[in-house]
């Protein structure tokens, strides 16, 4: 049943060699990066006291965790530390353990590979207990070089024993993932439906998580992964219990995944897969008609996600004051205006709401290499038509995703702030950056015009955007640096009492749309008399 | 004659350096099956391409129904149908919804004639594109093409995937298509296939045409392998006309020989008593080391 698992492992970091190390160096650099930086950020009890004051409250709870307080009712830096960090980069390690197990089970199977494996002196289990082997070695060396890292850059209040228990939390739960997922690849049919079932399971785990914590129903939130390593109190109480019980489950959760895998035929799974339509819905008949079926499912979840995100932002409004007196940092970028901070929160905002922008448009451009736009140009479709379809929901985006931002800040400061916002001064401030967009937006059509091959140069003048404004506003870099960037130009609302928009601004704002719509027409021109261009 | 559904004149296209066409001289009447063989490489998709106005010419023309293929592409899109070499289909659709698209977009429409080929060719149109075989992939573009009412069909090697069985349906369809008065421009490297139903064939190596005819026209072209086992020895077999590359075997001789040439051949060799004869019909492949080779070196 487990012949030759031991190779196989050895095939599956060969296979990852790369991808591992990648996930290792994103992971560690937010765990280790925020633990090193956090005793700078907040050096004073009195900084901390407030923040302490702003998430003692549900919504807060609901989303980080319970607060635990060190001996004497004091809130720690470790305290703190782990209250920020547990639970979402134990969200990081369920990320890379579900795609880690589908990826080297189910996957494999539907491309064939396991048919090939199998087919060789190896047993049925062998490639799910590799696979599993695979898991146990990568959590258990996240969970000692986290635990080792965390420990080095720790302040006086991390200790090293609490460092080497954050580590061990977050291979613990890795693992328990990994075997969830596994249980959840041997009942669907293929790799998608498998990834959609333990995404699901991720997210009613936290919600169980956040439900528990918000009422203090100790029980429900144990029933939790999320809840069990908050129980840890890392850097407090530094409790082991958590981690033995959540080892004991994954253990649980590989033996059914065992049965379920033996008990299956290959490719396979207990639940069949669900038929698909036998006719094509009456809208799907134009490129458009294709374009909004291949955009569906990413619009509506970015529709539901913008509001979410920046209600969620949005939510700071409340305690805005005592936020940005809480660390020196924010005192220095803020100038000690909760309106430039808000401000601020808007433009992250808008430059994330420009990807669904980018990518509804971008989209075309995959469509065209993985050779699906010839099916559509080889039928009475013009090129105009293949492209018009994608441009049209880019630009839906553009205004779309703003006003969902309006709405999300609106709603928050409605349930925070004791004076709200207009909704005028908040539509203003956030509708201001549509103008940008379809500056973005015209550049990446003409980006597919004459350069298709480069067409992704659009995400990273986006990426220049955001961080130039970022890192621009934290460290003083020269102004022409943001102003290479549309999202520069534009006028930072609400105003500040007594200050007005620069006449610059402006024009600015007049000039994107018109840049935007001049690069359009460019863009479809040269996309109309160039090559279609074969996968890049 | 009557104008050609499809023209081209001097037709190039080079990718910077690269000569990927040259020349390209082609011509397919009202009611032809035309063959389009080549060996991999040579330039049968990017001529198809540039007939679908998908890559532009460099230089050269190139019409269908009499229309440029680049400005009035969408114009002639309207009567053509056409199957990819390599059927890549959108992995989140199903077979079912792909078909009804490709249908619609040429604005045709028939219900009864798509469900009787979903028959024929056995497909499953509920299943996820990406569940699909190549083959299977082919079949829902084949499906797609031969359920809309076009004037031309454009086919590159439509059959590289399919199974002998569904081969036979395929060639059914292109027969019915034909006695309906369309026309059919297929792309293919295999030979028996283009013999079995075109009229007409262009040979195409490295961006050239190298020659074009009809089938008896190209009938020197194709010579049979033939292995023999006889009683005796048989003498003074290099001297008969159209014979090629003579080798030994275990028990006999196994040489090619010219298909207009075989019956002198075969009254050769029954003077020697045959015992066991075999005859092949030469893949493209041979053809092409055999005569191709032979004329460069």
């Amino acid at each position: 049943m487990f012949a030759n698992n031991l190779t196989l492992c050895k095939l599956i970091f060969r296979r990852d060699r790369l991808r591992l190390p990648v996930w290792f160096a994103v992971i560690a650099s937010l765990i280790i990066g925020f633990g090193a930086a956090l005793p700078n950020m907040f050096d004073t009890p009195e900084g901390r006291e407030t923040i302490l004051i702003m998430m003692e409250n549900p919504a807060m709870i609901a989303m980080m965790g319970p607060i635990y307080l060190s001996a004497g009712g004091a809130f720690s830096l470790g305290a703190m530390y782990s209250l920020f960090m547990l639970v979402w980069s134990a969200i990081g390690m369920a990320f890379m353990n579900i795609f880690l197990v589908v990826r080297h089970t189910r996957q494999d199977e539907e491309l064939g590979r396991i048919e090939v494996v199998r087919s060789l002196p190896t047993g049925r289990l062998a490639n799910l207990s590799a696979t599993l082997t695979a898991a146990v070695i990568v959590n258990a060396a996240f969970a000692l070089l986290l635990g080792l890292g965390l420990g080095l850059v720790g302040a006086e209040d991390m200790t090293f024993s609490g460092a080497m228990l954050f580590g061990a939390a977050m291979g613990a739960v890795g693992l328990v993932f990994a075997a969830v997922t596994a249980i959840f690849c041997q009942i669907s049919a293929n790799p998608r439906t498998a990834s959609a079932f333990s995404f699901l399971f991720l997210g009613a785990v936290y919600m169980l998580r956040a439900a528990g914590d918000m009422r203090g129903n100790e029980a429900l939130a144990c029933l939790s992964p999320f809840g069990l390593i908050s129980r840890t109190k890392t850097y407090i109480d530094n409790e082991w219990w958590p981690i033995f019980v959540l080892l004991g489950a994954s253990v649980v959760f590989s033996a059914a995944a065992f049965r379920l895998c033996a008990a299956r035929d290959m490719g396979e799974g207990l639940i069949a897969a669900r038929p698909g339509r036998r006719d094509a819905k009456p809208y799907l008949k134009s490129p458009g008609g294709l374009a909004w079926r291949m955009l569906k499912t990413s619009f509506i979840v970015w529709v539901i996600l913008m509001p979410v995100l920046s209600m969620s932002y949005g939510s700071i409004m409340g305690d805005i004051d005592q936020f940005i007196q809480s660390a020196d940092f924010l005192i220095q970028f803020t100038g000690g205006d909760p309106l430039r901070m808000i401000g601020f929160l808007i433009v992250l905002m808008s430059i994330c709401s420009t990807i669904p922008v980018l990518m509804f448009m971008t989209k075309a451009r995959a469509q065209e290499s993985r050779g699906y736009a010839e099916h559509v140009l080889a039928r009475a479709a013009s090129r105009h038509s293949q492209l018009r379809g994608y441009f049209l929901f880019a630009l839906l985006a553009s205004v779309l995703m703003p006003f969902l931002n309006c709405f999300g800040f609106w709603a928050a400061s409605l349930a925070v702030m004791d004076t709200p916002f207009a909704f005028s001064e908040i539509f203003n401030a956030c509708m201001v950056y549509s103008p940008a967009m379809m500056f973005m937006l015209g550049m990446t059509v003409l980006l597919i015009g004459y350069f298709p091959k480069r067409t992704n140069l659009a995400y990273i003048y986006l990426g220049y955007a955001f961080f130039s404004l970022y890192l621009g506003g934290l460290m003083d870099l020269p102004e022409w640096l943001a102003k290479l960037s549309p999202f520069g130009h534009v006028p930072v609302l609400p105003l500040p009492v007594g200050a007005e928009i620069e006449t610059g601004q402006i024009v600015a704002l007049i000039l994107m749309p018109v840049l935007g719509a001049a690069m359009t027409v460019l863009g479809f021109i040269g996309h109309k008399n160039r090559d279609m261009v074969f996968s890049q | 004659m009557a104008q050609a559904m499809l023209q081209t004149v001097n037709l190039t296209k080079n990718y910077g350096q690269f000569i990927a066409l040259k020349d390209v001289n082609l011509s397919v009447q009202p009611g032809e099956v035309y063959g389009f063989i080549g060996p991999n490489g040579a330039g049968k998709t990017t001529t198809i391409r540039v007939l679908l106005g998908i890559l532009k010419a460099t230089k050269g023309s190139a019409s269908i129904f009499g229309r440029d293929v680049w400005k009035d592409a969408v114009e002639i899109h309207k009567n053509v149908a056409y199957v990819p070499g390599d059927v890549n289909l959108w992995s989140n659709l199903t077979g079912g919804e792909v078909i009804d698209l490709f249908v619609r977009l040429r604005k045709g429409k028939n219900e009864s004639r798509k469900k009787e080929l979903i028959q024929k060719f056995d497909i499953d149109p509920t299943k996820k594109c990406r569940t699909y075989s190549k083959g299977n992939r082919q079949k829902v573009a084949l499906v797609a093409a031969f359920s809309s009412d076009a004037d031309l069909y454009i086919l590159d090697e439509p059959t590289s995937g399919l199974d002998p069985l569904m081969e036979k349906v395929f060639q059914e369809c292109v027969l019915e298509v034909k006695n309906a008065g369309k026309s059919v421009f297929l792309s293919s490297h295999i030979l028996q296939e283009v013999e079995r139903l075109c009229d007409k064939v262009s040979i195409i190596r490295e961006g050239r045409i190298i020659e074009t005819g009809t089938m008896a026209e190209l009938r020197h072209l194709t010579r049979t392998s033939v292995s023999a086992e006889t009683e005796r020895p048989i003498e003074n077999l290099a001297e008969a006309p159209g014979i090629h590359d003579i080798r030994k075997s275990n028990n006999g001789v196994v040489f090619a020989v010219d298909t207009k040439e075989i019956n002198s051949v075969m009254a050769h060799l029954t003077k020697f008593g045959i015992i066991k004869l075999e005859c092949t019909p030469p893949t493209l492949e041979e053809l092409f080391m055999s005569h191709y080779e032979n004329i460069r070196g």
